[in-house]
């Protein structure tokens, strides 16, 4: 049963806004420090984690969103998966859709991630580099599911087993 | 325009708690030190502040700017944005007036690790990382 592999879990549904969206960042960090005990690791769960929540925030159509966090263990590493959850327009579905179309059909992440840093620069509004820095910074996999107005964003790594503390 | 009062550059400083950025002027040379957290809460004021660096290298003739990091703990990729468009504005000044742009790292930090490593290779002809 998944229940016996789970080696922690956490879920937050809320409204997040800009600003707790780092209060949230903070948080999850003591939470993950606790759970994988390697800085490194810490850092990068958490910074997927903001960067997840702010797409939240700027796609949500309704304000609220479902974060959850998985550790699932099963003998040596640990899988984690950081989950969010929300209601999106149309508009917004779409252009999530062609972003993760686009950054699946690279070839190469670091390669993506250098031309959506070329776009950046000249961007007004948002960065547009959220996906790319979490497949090319964090290492980590991302997918996307659409239900209804629902859309569900994954960011998926493995992690080394606990070291006995 | 020539902006070299101290009082004018004190003022470009900004502070919003949980980040903050200063810069001082010293000939040709400036330094920046970034300290703190820059996320949303950062965001405008950071823009303004690279925006205001960059006209007040220019009024200087400054040949170095560097950039110390090391105690920034976290920066969001709005953020790093606003870093990625300031090194653009550096690369669109012609030659003899482009100033070169030398980070002062943290090797332990993983974020400074990653993203400075990407933002070197976005442009590597004007970038140095010190760590």
């Amino acid at each position: 049963m998944k229940q016996d592999k789970l080696a922690a879990y956490f879920e937050l549904r809320f409204r997040p806004n800009v600003e707790l969206v780092s209060v949230v960042r903070r948080f999850v960090s003591a939470f993950y420090e606790r759970i994988v005990h390697d800085l490194d690791v810490t850092e990068r769960l958490a910074m997927v984690t903001h960067e997840l929540l702010e797409n939240a925030v700027k796609y949500s159509s309704d304000g609220e969103t479902l974060l959850s966090i998985e550790v699932e263990q099963v003998g040596g590493p640990r899988n984690v998966l950081v989950r969010t959850k929300n209601r999106t327009t149309a508009e917004n579905r779409k252009i999530v859709t062609e972003a993760f179309n686009e950054a699946n059909a690279a070839k190469d992440t670091f390669s993506h991630y250098q031309e959506l840093m070329k776009r950046a620069s000249t961007r007004t509004e948002g960065s547009g580099l959220g996906l790319g820095r979490i497949r090319a910074e964090a290492d980590m996999s991302v997918a996307y599911a659409i239900d209804g107005e629902e859309l569900t964003v994954d960011a998926r790594t493995t992690i080394p087993a606990a070291v006995a503390s | 325009m020539s902006n070299t009062g101290a009082s004018a550059n004190q003022a470009l400083d900004v502070d919003v708690g949980t980040f903050s950025a200063t810069q001082k002027l010293n000939g040709t040379t400036m330094q920046l030190v970034f300290t703190g957290e820059a996320d949303a809460a950062a965001l405008t004021l950071m823009e303004t502040f690279l925006l205001g660096i960059h006209s007040l290298a220019q009024d200087n003739g400054v040949k170095e700017v560097a950039l110390d990091l090391r105690k920034v703990s976290f920066m969001s990729s709005s953020c790093f944005t606003k870093m990625i468009g300031w090194v653009t504005r550096v690369r669109e000044v012609p030659e003899p007036g482009r100033y070169r742009i030398r980070i002062q790292s943290s090797q332990s930090s993983l974020w400074q690790r990653r993203s400075l490593h990407a933002l070197q290779c976005f442009a590597t002809e004007l970038i140095t990382i010190e760590s």
